[in-house]
């Protein structure tokens, strides 16, 4: 009976004793959740114990910018998003994606360029074998043959990255027109890959621009719907893809 | 006194074997996902059952996968607390009608995309992340599921597709409402957003 009576206080004081075990491994007390939550999300935001990082980046034209997001809107609505439609409905997927496949190719001298100025030599080769592979045995890019061999992966690289990787930042969010988010650091760099783009040499300059216009509308036709998608899911559609594009940009830089 | 120690014992071990519960069979953050997955995918590709039904399968396991407590006191991070419990439960209820009505819109246009799990990765003694991949023909779009566990069940609290944290991107637009209104009118134009789904649907 003696013994008896003593297994409750010790009961107790096992349960004591083991409760901040139970509790750092997630069995918790309803009463307890609300702490839980805070400990694990609100205090410093914590990931790895490292404060999750966010991009901030100054947006000092906001109201200009605004104007060319509203525009950019309107031009995807009222012009782009019929033409790729119509555009869609007479060509094939099949050839569409032949199209965006030739077209990814001949960007192969950015990929390259900015590849071997972050140092990344063995990227470089692989992009150079993507392309002359590509380029042969997929009758001028249009079979993404590459594909099919593993280690030869494609990562988009630009020089809006290659700055990124040297550390500089964005200095402000710009939305261009027609073009969309960008930054001055970004729109610096495609400045810079229109040289590295076979397509700009084209000649007659209508040629060129026929092309590049080619491009914009075969791209916005394997891509319908995804405007559509994140402009709907969103409340404030100006900051959410201001901030959606510098998370994607940040991952790249990153990559 | 043997009686008494027979139960320490016991009581012992049974708490020694707790611990690692949360990444044994069934319960790793893993086989969370897959188990999510081919339950999303078994509702999709069922063709007996009605598409209203559908939409509320699909969204009893969206309920059941991501913990919407979680994801709105992560987005809303410091603001959180500038909300009356009462406030708390309002957003968290908007928000998970908000973000459910986006997964099952978006889930039900699946053609013949195929997903493939990837691997996970442990964070902390709590949470991991999960990555996977939607392919669909030479596109593949890479997401990842971070998850936490509490009472031995782990549940999702952000979503990373192409490298962007739903919560974040959430988080920079409720900052930029709060910058300008008060959280009573941020909650009025969230349940603005939701009852524009549905009147809509």
């Amino acid at each position: 009976m003696n013994c008896f009576n003593a297994i409750i206080p010790a009961m107790f004081l096992l349960f004591l004793h083991l409760a901040p075990a139970f509790a750092a491994q997630g069995d918790v007390s309803a009463a307890n959740e609300g702490a839980v939550y805070d400990d694990l999300f609100l205090d410093g935001d914590m990931d790895q114990g490292q404060p999750v990082q966010t991009v901030v980046v100054a947006d000092p034209i906001e109201p200009v910018n605004r104007v060319f997001f509203q525009f950019n809107d309107k031009l995807y609505f009222w012009f782009l998003k019929p033409v790729a439609t119509g555009y869609g409905a007479v060509v094939p997927k099949p050839f569409r994606n032949g199209i965006s496949n030739v077209f990814k190719n001949l960007e192969f001298p950015i990929r390259f360029v900015s590849s071997l100025l972050q140092g990344k030599i063995l990227r470089a080769g692989k992009e150079t074998g993507r392309f002359v592979l590509n380029t042969t045995c997929g009758v001028a890019g249009l079979f993404n043959v590459a594909e099919e061999v593993a280690p030869l992966a494609s990562s988009p690289e630009d020089l809006g990255q290659t700055l990124g990787r040297y550390g500089l930042g964005h200095g402000a969010y710009l939305v261009l027109p027609v073009l969309g988010p960008s930054s001055l650091r970004d729109a610096a760099g495609r400045f810079g890959d229109s040289f590295l783009d076979p397509v700009s040499y084209v000649s007659p300059r209508e040629a060129s621009m026929a092309l590049r216009g080619e491009k914009v509308v075969n791209t916005t036709s394997l891509r319908l719907g995804e405007y559509e998608d994140l402009k709907e899911a969103s409340l404030d559609p100006y900051t959410a893809f201001k901030d959606a594009y510098l998370q994607y940009r940040e991952r790249m830089v990153q990559q | 006194m043997k009686k008494l120690l027979t139960l320490i014992i016991l009581a012992t071990l049974f708490c020694m074997g707790s611990p690692q519960k949360g990444f044994t069979d069934q319960k790793t953050p893993i086989s969370v996902v897959e188990n999510a997955v081919n339950k999303v995918l078994g509702v999709l590709q069922d063709e007996t059952i009605s598409v209203e039904d559908k939409s509320r399968s699909l969204a009893e396991l969206a309920h059941d996968f991501f913990d919407f407590e979680a994801l709105s006191r992560r987005t809303l991070g410091i603001g959180w607390k500038k909300l009356t419990p009462a406030e708390q439960q309002e957003f968290v209820t908007l928000y998970a009608d908000l973000l459910e009505h986006t997964y099952t819109t978006k889930i039900q246009d699946y053609s013949n995309e195929k997903v493939v799990i990837l691997g996970q990765r442990v964070l902390n003694a709590r949470k991991a992340e999960v990555n996977t991949e939607v392919v669909e023909g030479s596109k593949s779009i890479p997401i990842t599921y971070r998850m936490f566990i509490m009472n031995d069940v782990w549940r999702v609290y952000d979503v990373y597709v192409e490298g962007v944290s739903l919560v974040k991107n959430y988080r920079s637009q409720f900052n930029s409402i709060l910058a300008k209104n008060s959280p009573r009118e941020m909650i009025e134009q969230l349940r603005a957003k939701v009852e524009s789904f549905e009147s809509s649907n």
